[in-house]
């Protein structure tokens, strides 16, 4: 049952972690997607800090051979931003099938990234974008990689006091290479079952700073380092492909439960990961 | 003028603009907020239920269990098996114990949670193919079995021995949910003369009626039932309002203030009705040129911890498992057992989807092993005028089978387009299914106690005229097609026709709203009323032209004289000088639906009054790579009778089309071995979006039946009810692989791809 019994919404930063001292154990919300179904089935009540009217939690732009995507971008206008697309293709291609329209319009990659779900959609295309969070607290800024920012399901490096102001990406170059596959339950506003994202440099026949992400296939989203290292600088065939499919594969330990079986995500990783070279995304 | 029209929904506006008022928009003064303690176990004994704590919480008005009911703990639908509140034993994960009545939300959830509470655990029976195991317990009667329905025709050991060609088959389906945009939900407000009146979402005002007299033990006179907008049912609002309708009104009169109880998404999705999953073991016998010779059936279907409509879902489930054929000798045994789960009931097609995907699936594997094309082995055997089917009901009228067929056929070019489609090479297999399917319209022979309705129609001083009608509005159109009724049988605009809300009060008992009934039983109300109104109008004027009120008809806003159309009156004119005459312009048409029969040993008999048809045709990608099957396009012929409304039949089969794509390939909500629901959420729980709908081709057919109004017949299960089939035959075209079990998950046809396996 929801049991709100104080909201806030400060307009700026500083005013933000000034609530955040006077009121312990007050909870950011942003599109409230996630936290408004969470709160609706526990019995606790709750304090509120909403950060939706910040500016500076909104901003996407660049700076320094950077993209910052504010935490509190909705993923719409994310999808929808020429400089996302143009600088980090895969985080507007997460941002723009998560949901569906409606939830899209008002979900934020910043409450994405904090509810910390082994299915989040932005978090497999950050971590493939080597995407940097900023953090903020009354003790100034910190910036860690993402990956190391999720730690287990629901849980993450975020301390108390401390709000995600934005993601810090490297703007990729012309011979961009990559890939975000996913295959959910249906078209449209479905839980993914299995993603993997790809972010690597291609020069002729070879991929170079080949990331790898894959979500759903354990308790975290994962890093693929061994399928990294066999890609990165070979020759780019369908033999490698293959092989590196397989080496995928056996990365990864998804687990059967009401939504998939072990069986099938295993498998699945490989097929969406060649599909991915193909330039094929696949269908649900 | 009005018939045949697609005029715009009566409720289209209202709905689409966020005005129309359902019963969580509505307040009363003093108003309080209902809720439910529920059973967290499948079965156990209650050994301690103590609410005195929980009333002494601030703000809390009634706690009530089963010993406060003031009248009978039952819920009455085809037995009394079922309590309002549980007694003793719980026997499902949902099941209702304890009643609460506060001024906040928050007061009542805090009187949940002080209910002390205590059950001690009991042996579970949760697979239904272990209802007469020796380790399961005894739920129902003295073996589990809620209800036991036959068909025996012919000489089966015999017409089996004959057969050149048999298969046998094992089908299961399981559970869907009704997935209504509104859960369920009831006002009761106790009247100040020691009446109640409720108001609330519902498809049988009069099964509420006499639901809501039996449990607060107030005379049926003092009980009033109103119907308010309703936001969905699909046959989960058939039954379960009955119990949400007691549970308010008992804590109304204990609290004597009005008290809303709105179920959540979550309790509703647990404790609420579902399809029934099922088994069908199918086995088929034809000669070498595909005539159909024998069909051996054998059914079970979970009914779940309590009786609710089983014995009826499964009848109808019975009457179709044959599917549209001529079968010479027949033998089908039918049984819905318990087990402690939700308790199943109705939904859209109310038990003929389970057997129908069996029957569907089962003829072409049929016509795979004889190697006849399965449109082919479809012409041979449908059903057409003047064939009896498998219950031995002769086809009179009105049997559009063939037509749906062949324009089904043709539309979709399906020669072509299978060819086409198997020409193309790479990963993605597509191909061409069918399903050809038929529909008892009505209660028929299952329910010929409820086969009445009434329809009250005034005509007012202006000339407009108000009507209403013992079925309900859910979504479906039944107010607009109505109207359309109304004003063509007077012969005035539509617009002159308001249809009111369902009040118990206006009209007499008209039975359910399922069945696809209202426009025919309705329709046929009214048609009475309309009659009498236009003798009552006639009978001013007769006399002037000197001719019998007989030979005079109505239409074009006018009444005028039939042999001379020049001598005529305008119907405001007429409506004018009727009033002035004092003559009567209010009344009450009453009709009953024409007569069925059944016997039910031998499950023969004329099983229905009319039966609708259709004929689906679906074209499938099936990516090998993952096991997803996408539905690219469906063509849909359905035989309606008379379409009064074309769009609105459309919209049925678009809506019902996606609705069994739902059932065929996402829909899938899980109750553990231990049986715990594991995904009772519409984000676990996965009906098709808009953008799973596939390209819908509508096709009406239109068969008259004699005695439908203007020849309708009804049809609005109907689109849901052949899709699993048809998408399932697709898939075999496309990929070679047979799908037994529903819903088609990639989980299940990835490992089946893998294997090859047919
Ligand atoms: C119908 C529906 C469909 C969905 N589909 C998808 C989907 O396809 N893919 C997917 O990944 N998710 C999906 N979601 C989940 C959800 O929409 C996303 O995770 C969304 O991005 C959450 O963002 P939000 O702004 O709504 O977060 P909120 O609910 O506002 O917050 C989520 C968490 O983040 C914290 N938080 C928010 N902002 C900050 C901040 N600036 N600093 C620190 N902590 C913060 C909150 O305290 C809370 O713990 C869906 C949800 C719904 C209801």
């Amino acid at each position: 049952m929801l049991r709100i019994t104080k909201v806030y919404r400060p307009d700026n930063i500083d005013e933000a972690l000034n609530i955040f001292d006077d009121n312990p154990g007050i909870r950011p919300i942003a599109g409230g997607t996630d936290l408004i179904i969470q709160l609706s089935d526990s019995l606790e009540s709750a304090m509120l800090l909403d950060v939706s009217r910040i500016e500076k939690l909104k901003k996407i732009n660049i700076t320094g051979g950077k993209l910052f995507i504010g935490a509190a971008a909705t993923h719409s206008s994310i999808a929808k931003s020429r400089k996302v697309i143009e600088s980090a293709p895969l985080i507007a291609e997460s941002s723009g099938i998560m949901g569906g329209p409606a939830i899209r319009n008002r979900a934020t990659i910043g409450g994405n990234v904090a509810n910390a779900s082994p299915v989040a959609e932005s978090l497999p295309t950050l971590i493939a974008h080597a995407a940097e969070i900023v953090l903020v607290s009354a003790n100034g800024l910190r910036k860690m990689p993402v990956e190391d920012f999720h730690l287990a399901p629901g849980k993450t490096a975020l301390q108390s006091g401390e709000l995600i102001l934005g993601f810090e990406i490297p703007v990729v170059s012309e011979d961009f290479f990559g890939f975000y596959n996913r295959l959910g339950s249906r078209a449209a506003v479905t839980i993914t079952k299995v993603g993997v994202a790809l972010a690597s440099i291609k020069s002729g026949d070879r991929l170079g700073n080949v990331r790898i992400a894959l979500s759903a296939v354990a308790p975290r989203v994962i890093r693929a380092p061994e399928t990294e290292k066999i890609m990165s600088g070979a020759n780019l065939d369908d033999g490698l492909i293959e092989q590196a499919a397989k080496k995928l594969v056996s990365e990864c330990t998804p687990i059967t439960d009401f939504r998939s079986t072990s069986e099938y995500r295993s498998d699945m990783v490989g097929q969406l990961f060649r599909m991915g070279f193909g330039r094929e995304t696949p269908q649900n | 003028m009005a018939v045949g029209k697609s005029v715009v929904r009566v409720d289209a506006r209202s709905k689409a603009t966020g005005k129309a008022v359902y019963v969580a928009d509505m307040f009363m003064p003093g108003m309080l907020i209902g809720k439910v303690l529920r059973s967290e176990f499948p079965r156990g004994k209650i050994v301690r239920l103590d609410v005195k704590k929980a009333r002494s919480i601030h703000g809390v008005h009634a706690v009530l269990t089963a010993d406060d009911i003031p009248g009978k703990n039952v819920c009455h639908v085809v037995f009394e098996d079922m309590p309002l509140l549980a007694t003793g034993e719980v026997r499902y994960v949902g099941e209702p114990i304890a009643l609460i009545a506060a001024e906040t939300e928050a007061a009542a959830q805090l009187a949940i949670e002080a209910v002390e509470l205590d059950i001690e655990p009991l042996g579970i029976l949760i697979d239904p193919e272990k209802y007469n195991s020796p380790d399961s317990p005894i739920l129902f009667g003295e073996d589990n079995i809620f209800a036991h329905h036959k068909i025996r025709r012919g000489d089966i050991e015999n017409a089996f021995a004959q057969s050149d060609t048999i298969i046998e088959r094992v089908y299961r389906t399981t559970y869907q949910e009704h997935a209504y945009l509104e859960t369920q939900g009831m006002l009761a407000v106790p009247t100040a003369e020691g009446g109640i009146d409720v108001y609330g979402t519902m498809q049988c005002p009069f099964y509420v009626h006499g639901a809501v007299s039996d449990v607060t033990g107030l005379a049926q006179s003092r009980v009033r039932i109103v119907q308010t907008t309703t936001g969905g049912a699909f046959g989960g609002k058939e039954d379960v309002p009955s119990l949400v309708a007691g549970w308010a009104s008992v804590l109304a009169l204990a609290a004597k203030r009005p008290v809303k109880l709105i179920l959540g998404r979550t309790e509703d999705f647990v404790s609420m009705s579902k399809r029934h999953p099922s088994r069908v073991e199918v086995k088929l016998g034809a000669t070498k040129d595909g005539k159909l010779t024998a069909a051996g059936i054998d059914i079970l279907f979970d009914g779940g911890a309590y009786a609710t409509l089983s014995p009826v879902v499964l009848w109808r489930g019975t009457v179709h498992s044959c599917g549209p054929y001529r079968i010479p000798a027949v033998r089908v045994d039918a049984r819905a057992v318990a087990t402690n789960k939700v308790p199943c009931g109705a939904y859209r097609g109310f038990g003929s989807p389970q057997t129908l995907f069996a029957i569907e699936s089962a003829i072409d594997e049929l016509a795979e092993k004889i190697g006849m094309d399965p449109v082919r082995i479809r012409e041979i055997n449908h059903l057409r005028r003047g064939d009896e089917t498998v219950t031995g009901q002769k086809l009179g009228e009105s049997v559009g089978l063939q037509e749906c067929l062949e324009r089904a056929i043709t539309e979709s070019d399906y020669y072509n387009l299978r060819e086409k489609l198997h020409g193309r090479n790479g990963p993605v297999k597509r191909g061409v299914g069918i399903s050809t399917i038929f529909y008892g319209v009505g209660l028929g022979a299952g329910g010929t106690h409820f086969a009445r309705s009434g329809a009250y129609v005034g005509i007012q001083p202006d000339g407009s005229v108000q009507f209403a009608v013992g079925t309900t509005e859910m979504g479906q159109g039944m107010r607009t097609v109505l109207g359309q009724i109304v004003a063509e049988a007077f012969g005035i605009p539509f617009e002159r026709v308001y249809c009111l809300p369902v009040d118990s009060s206006r009209v007499p008992d008209s039975g359910p709203t399922v069945a696809s009934r209202a426009t025919t039983m309705s329709g046929r109300a009214i048609l009475v009323a309309c009659s009498t109104l236009k003798g009552n109008l006639a009978g001013v004027i007769a006399p002037e032209w000197g001719v019998s009120p007989k030979a005079i008809t109505f239409g074009e806003n006018c009444a005028f004289r039939t042999d001379n159309p020049a001598k005529r009156i305008s119907w405001n004119d007429l409506v004018e000088r009727a009033f002035a005459q004092k003559v009567v312009l209010t009344i009450v048409g009453y009709d009953s639906s024409p007569p069925t029969s059944w016997d039910e040993d031998s499950g023969q008999g004329d099983a229905y009054v009319i039966y609708a048809w259709a004929v689906n045709v679906a074209q499938v990608a099936v990516d090998t790579r993952t096991g997803v099957v996408r539905v690219e396009k469906l063509w849909a012929a359905h035989d309606v009778g008379k379409a009064i409304n074309p769009t609105l039949v459309e919209g049925q089969i678009e809506g019902g089309s996606v609705q069994g794509l739902g059932y065929a390939l996402t829909e899938e909500y899980i109750i553990d071995k231990n049986g715990i629901p594991m995904n009772p959420r519409l984000s676990f729980y996965h009906i098709p979006t808009t953008v799973d709908a596939p390209e819908i081709h509508p096709i009406i057919v239109e068969s008259a039946y004699s005695e439908g109004p203007f020849g309708a017949k009804g049809f609005g299960e109907q689109p849901l009810m052949g899709i699993a089939p048809a998408v399932a035959n697709a898939v075999f075209d496309a990929a070679g692989i047979r799908l037994r079990e529903q819903p088609f998950l990639p989980e299940r046809v990835w490992p089946k791809l893998k294997k090859g396996a047919r």
